[in-house]
């Protein structure tokens, strides 16, 4: 246990941006194809590893590679969907949610095979971390932090504002009526993929540089940003990222009250606490 | 030309055959009613007809054109317009979201921003709630919502399943005269009614259909008139 420390804020700030991030992909994907991806959290781990080939083994810069990394997980969203989750299209949430299980462990092991299962770093400088008002901040915590609320920022603007996003939204109400509206739903199910698979890739990245890389990184990262999509009410992009910062605070914040080898578990203690007594989410269904 | 045709059409849910050979025959301008008893298949018949559900059996033209394996998505570029019986509104959609998707196809924004001042001709209640969610309206005004993004496109065929189920029964008469405008301005209709004396009187011809198949047909006039109507489908 520790006292309480300002220092913990920030970090919330930065781990619930990530888990914003994750949270937001998920939902949306939930929305349109109504079942939770658990392989969503290996969706990061490959977008990092790719990025961490790009950057340590062809020698790029990281933005470089950081890109390539984001693509990479967009293209593996939308290659999977064709490939696995396609020709499950019409069968119950149940049976889809086995088949990411499988899928995510595949997965988890063919990043094991290709880079090894050790504990991995971008070939970044190793920064100073300034202190400002007794919280030291790193320029990448600034930078992932910004960036988290550009790429948040953005996506609810494509939701909200552009033709294929709110038709997204309709899909996610009602797929029958989407298509009743000459919505061409297959193909809009792969733009959600894409945005999905992108922002996982986003996230990813940002988690390896925050950190290390490991194939497990995305897997561990799955059970909070499940809590924050539960505490926000599944299938609620708003929710989603308000649950994914209140869990990245809770959790650094937790260890005030509890050991802080207990940490990860505060997620898996919203989870259930959660899915028992809020079955629709802090806020309902209304937000979305 | 026949203007719609379904023939002997077969299909259903998973190993359930619902629509057991139903037909049906409609001219261009003319206003439909389907009657029927509960569980009939009459929303069954009008999902297979705009291609939410898969013909098993049977044919489907529309305007010349072969559309029996047409898909939803798609029938409404023939010119069909379906508004489901429930769940026809988007609720999570604004009034405005859930008219925009109403024209989702249509790329010209000033044929859109007439087309909405049609709707808001027709539905004037709308135009002060388009920042509404649609969940929220009350079920009047979600089925003008849902009746106004289905006139988007301006289709020359409207498909309405119960347009006034749970309407209260004064809003019902202004949504059969809404249809009556509708269908007066060209537009042809084919709708199922629970409704069944008052949407057979607006008609220009009805259809019974019990069991999948389509039993009896005529003029409105005659089906009110027939005795066996009147016993079996339209209560006292
Ligand atoms: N999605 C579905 N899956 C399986 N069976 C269905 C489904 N929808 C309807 N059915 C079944 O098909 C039969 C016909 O239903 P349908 O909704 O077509 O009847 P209806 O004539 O429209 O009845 P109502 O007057 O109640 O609207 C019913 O027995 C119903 O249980
Ligand atoms: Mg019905």
């Amino acid at each position: 246990m520790a006292t309480f420390d300002p220092q913990f804020i920030w970090f919330g700030l930065v781990s619930g941006s990530l888990i914003a991030l994750g949270a937001l992909g998920l939902t949306l994907i939930f929305g349109i194809l109504d079942f939770i991806n658990i392989a969503y959290g290996e969706y990061m781990a490959f977008g990092a590893f790719v990025a961490f080939g790009l950057n340590t083994q062809a020698n790029m810069p990281m933005v470089v590679a950081g890109i390539g990394g984001v693509l990479g997980a967009g293209v593996l969203a939308i290659a999977l969907d064709k490939v696995v989750f396609e020709k499950f299209r019409n069968r119950s949430a149940i049976v889809l949610l086995v088949v990411s299980i499988g899928l995510s462990f595949i997965l988890r092991n063919s990043i094991r095979i290709i880079w090894g299962s050790g504990t991995k770093r971008f070939d970044i400088p190793i920064e100073q971390a300034p202190t400002y008002f007794g919280i030291s901040i790193l320029p990448d915590q600034v930078a992932i932090i910004i960036l988290s609320f550009g790429v948040l920022a953005l996506t609810f603007v494509l939701l909200r504002k552009t033709d294929i996003g709110i038709a997204m939204r309709a899909a996610s109400d009602d797929t029958d009526l989407a298509q009743i509206r000459g919505v061409n739903t297959e193909r809009l199910v792969l733009y959600v993929w894409l945005v999905g698979g992108l922002i996982a890739g986003i996230a990813g990245v940002m988690l390896g540089i925050d950190s290390v890389l490991r194939p497990t990184m995305g897997f561990l990262t799955l059970i909070p940003i499940f809590a924050a999509v539960i505490l926000g009410g599944i299938g609620d992009p708003v929710g989603a990222v308000v649950g994914g910062y209140a869990i990245g605070l809770l959790q650094e914040l937790s260890v005030v009250v509890i050991p802080s080898e207990y940490k990860p578990l505060i997620g898996l203690l919203v989870l259930v606490v959660g899915l028992l007594t809020r079955p629709d989410g802090l806020f309902g269904e209304a937000t979305r | 030309m026949t203007f719609l045709e379904a023939k002997n059409l077969k299909s259903g849910y998973g190993d359930a055959i619902i629509v057991n050979g139903a037909s049906l025959e409609m001219e261009d301008g003319e206003m439909v009613t389907i009657i029927g008893p509960n569980g009939a298949g009459k929303s069954t018949f009008l999902k297979t007809i705009v291609g939410l559900l898969r013909v098993r059996e049977g044919t489907v033209t529309f305007q010349g054109e072969d559309v029996t394996d047409v898909p939803a998505d798609e029938a409404i570029d023939y010119g069909m317009c379906f508004v489901p019986q429930v769940d026809n509104v988007f609720p999570n959609l604004t009034v405005m979201e859930n008219l925009k998707m109403g024209a989702w196809s249509l790329e010209d924004d000033d044929v859109f921003e007439s087309r909405l001042e049609g709707v808001y001709e027709r539905f004037p209640e709308l135009e002060n709630r388009t920042t509404t969610l649609a969940g929220n309206l009350s079920g009047g005004q979600q089925q003008m919502v849902a009746m106004g993004a289905g006139l988007m496109l301006d289709p020359d065929l409207l498909i309405l399943d119960e347009p006034s189920a749970g309407l209260a029964p004064d809003l019902v008469d202004d949504m059969f005269e809404k249809i009556s405008e509708i269908n007066d301005d060209g537009t042809s209709v084919l709708m199922v009614e629970q409704n069944a004396r008052r949407a057979l009187s607006e008609s220009d011809r009805g259809i019974v259909l019990d069991m999948g198949e389509s039993r009896m047909e005529g003029t409105g006039a005659e089906l009110l008139d027939s005795e066996e109507v009147a016993e079996l489908y339209l209560g006292t």
